[in-house]
């Protein structure tokens, strides 16, 4: 399966072609990245996605705001708990990615018990630690600096919406807005009001737009991947984390409403 | 120093080893079990995680062994086997108090050069297989070599510089007013960073890591799997106890046997290791080929010319 082409270096190497997911521990469920390596440089990556069948279902983790967008009365606290949890959960694949296997479990741990519903005072006193160690961390920040950089302004050229746009910047960045995000949610699970229909942003941004956020992020992906090492390029997929459910949730949709 | 070591140690010693690092493995799978899912509630459920890592071993010895395509099978055989075998030559130097099964004049180099056996090792196991994940595991642990293994050496050469004896023995008789490690911190040090790093453990597991779906064991199973990550366990053990002899006075102590002091630093060493591995992700080896390069090695350099200027004016 190899051929030789040249790499950075100017060197002739081989290349190997190799897939990556759809099915990898930590990695976006249904994503598949065709690679083009030479050594475990990144060459070129396209990207795929498993064909699954249109869902009814809508995705898990943008329930409560495609319902409050429906006209539904949400109250914030659902909604707020929803966003932590699935914050938390590509915390835990980012940081499981990156080498980190105590504070991806502990991430997971968290995410279960916001997901089972612990009330604010308790949600918060399990995320601050935390979040204190993640944002403090020196070494984390040297791994994952300059990873992947993406500034808004191309950013929104895609489409992007979420996170990764309120980011402005590397892998590192959009951890850290990550985790802010975890820290003001995780104090407001607890909320009743009602959640404002005309402005629901989901974990991976607008719910309603044109482009659902995931589809976005995977249009941005294989520029921010070419050049990037092996490690890092799970590091870049991971600190966007698109999630494929949405693809499949909107087509449904386009399907039903015509 | 040179009492004669009985016959029989040569088979206590790695039973020796295999139960240490059933312990230590224990104790590192009640901490991760702690993370995943908060603290365990009774004693029973401390005991059922901490008897984990037996657990994966006994089932994959009975698991149905599954084989790549075109796979090497005797150099992964070879690769997989290595391990064990490379850590437990390299623990034949180790005293314990003030005997070991060998003590060779030229120790220090013996426990180098049988460390170094675990590169090809790891590069074996993760060619053999025909993957391409366990390929960039291979990889990567050459690259890391690069990284640790310069600095390492200098480390060790300064220990045996202080005690101008590459002879473990008399390394550790060297340490008997003063501990190594007290006057030779940065040489302590950059050897404690490169026993996780031999051991592909801790911040420097990236040969095996999690992101390659288990790196150069990523296709291995069944007693190739057992060997591998159990030697692993072994090659930890054993550089986390070569520290002892080392820097860290060996034998010497007040009031207990030399044993037990052995054993105790051995245990406290053990569990900084384990305890370091919670709190820092993976180094990316691009990343800290930097550091050894620019930082660690100057370092050792200039440690190992302090330690021979106090020796040549003593």
């Amino acid at each position: 399966m190899a051929d030789r082409a040249d790499d950075r270096d100017e060197l002739r190497l081989d290349r190997l072609h190799i897939p990556l997911g759809p099915a990898l521990a930590d990695w976006p469920s249904g994503l598949v990245l065709r690679l083009t390596l030479q050594g475990d440089i990144v060459q070129e990556a396209t990207v795929e996605q498993v064909p699954t069948p249109p869902s009814p279902q809508p995705p898990f983790w943008n329930e409560p705001f495609l319902h409050a967008a429906a006209g539904e009365r949400i109250p914030k606290g659902d909604a707020a708990r929803r966003l932590c949890a699935a914050h938390l959960d590509s915390l835990a694949r980012f940081f499981a990615v990156a080498g980190w296997a105590d504070m991806a479990a502990r991430a997971g741990y968290v995410r279960d018990r916001a997901l089972t519903g612990d009330a604010a005072a308790e949600l918060s006193s399990l995320v601050r630690p935390l979040i204190r160690r993640a944002e403090r961390s020196r070494t984390l920040r040297w791994l994952t600096a300059g990873l992947g950089p993406l500034p808004a302004e191309q950013a929104r050229r895609h489409g992007v919406t979420g996170p990764a746009l309120i980011a402005d910047g590397d892998a590192h960045d959009r951890m850290l807005v990550w985790l802010d995000a975890v820290g003001w949610n995780a104090a407001a699970v607890d909320g009743v009001e009602v959640l404002d229909a005309a402005q629901v942003v989901g974990p991976r941004g607008h719910v309603l737009g044109a482009v659902p956020g995931s589809r976005a992020l995977l249009d941005v992906l294989p520029g921010l991947l070419g050049g990037a090492e092996f490690a890092c390029a799970r590091i870049i997929v991971a600190s966007l984390d698109p999630d494929l459910d949405e693809l499949t949730h909107v087509s449904a949709a386009g399907m039903v409403h015509g | 120093m040179a009492e004669r070591t009985p016959l029989w140690a040569i088979f206590v010693l790695p039973t020796l080893l295999i139960v240490v690092a059933v312990v230590v493995a224990g104790l590192d799978a009640v901490l991760a079990a702690g993370a995943r899912n908060g603290r365990s509630a009774s004693l029973r459920e401390t005991a059922v995680r901490a008897s984990r890592p037996g657990r994966e071993a006994l089932r994959h010895l009975v698991q149905q062994p599954r084989r790549t395509r075109a796979s090497d099978v005797p150099l992964t055989r070879i690769g997989t086997a290595l391990l064990p075998v490379a850590a437990t030559l390299a623990a034949v130097v180790l005293p314990l108090g003030f005997r070991s099964v060998s003590d060779l004049p030229e120790g220090i180099v013996w426990f180098n050069a049988m460390e170094a056996l675990a590169w090809a090792a790891v590069w074996l196991a993760g060619w053999g297989p025909n993957s391409a994940l366990s390929l960039i595991g291979g990889y990567r642990f050459l690259a890391q070599g690069l990284a640790y293994e310069l600095p390492h050496m200098l480390a060790i050469t300064t220990a045996a510089l202080g005690a101008e004896s590459l002879r473990v023995g008399e390394v550790v008789d060297a340490q008997a007013g003063l501990w190594f490690a007290l006057w030779m911190p940065a040489a302590f040090g950059i050897y404690l960073l490169s026993a996780m790093a031999m051991a592909f453990w801790g911040p420097f597991d990236q040969p095996a890591g999690a992101d390659l779906a288990g790196g150069a064991a990523a296709e291995l199973s069944g007693v190739d799997r057992v060997l591998f990550l159990g030697g692993r366990w072994l090659l930890l053990v054993v550089a986390a106890s070569f520290s002892v002899p080392l820097f860290l006075g060996g034998g010497h102590g007040p009031v207990l046997p030399g044993w037990a002091w052995t054993v105790l630093k051995t245990v406290v060493v053990l569990v900084f290791l384990i305890w370091i591995r919670r709190r820092i992700p993976t180094l990316r080896m691009d990343r800290y080929l930097e550091l050894t390069w620019v930082v660690l090695t100057p370092l050792a350099i200039l440690q190992a010319l302090v330690v021979a200027v106090v020796v040549l004016n003593r």
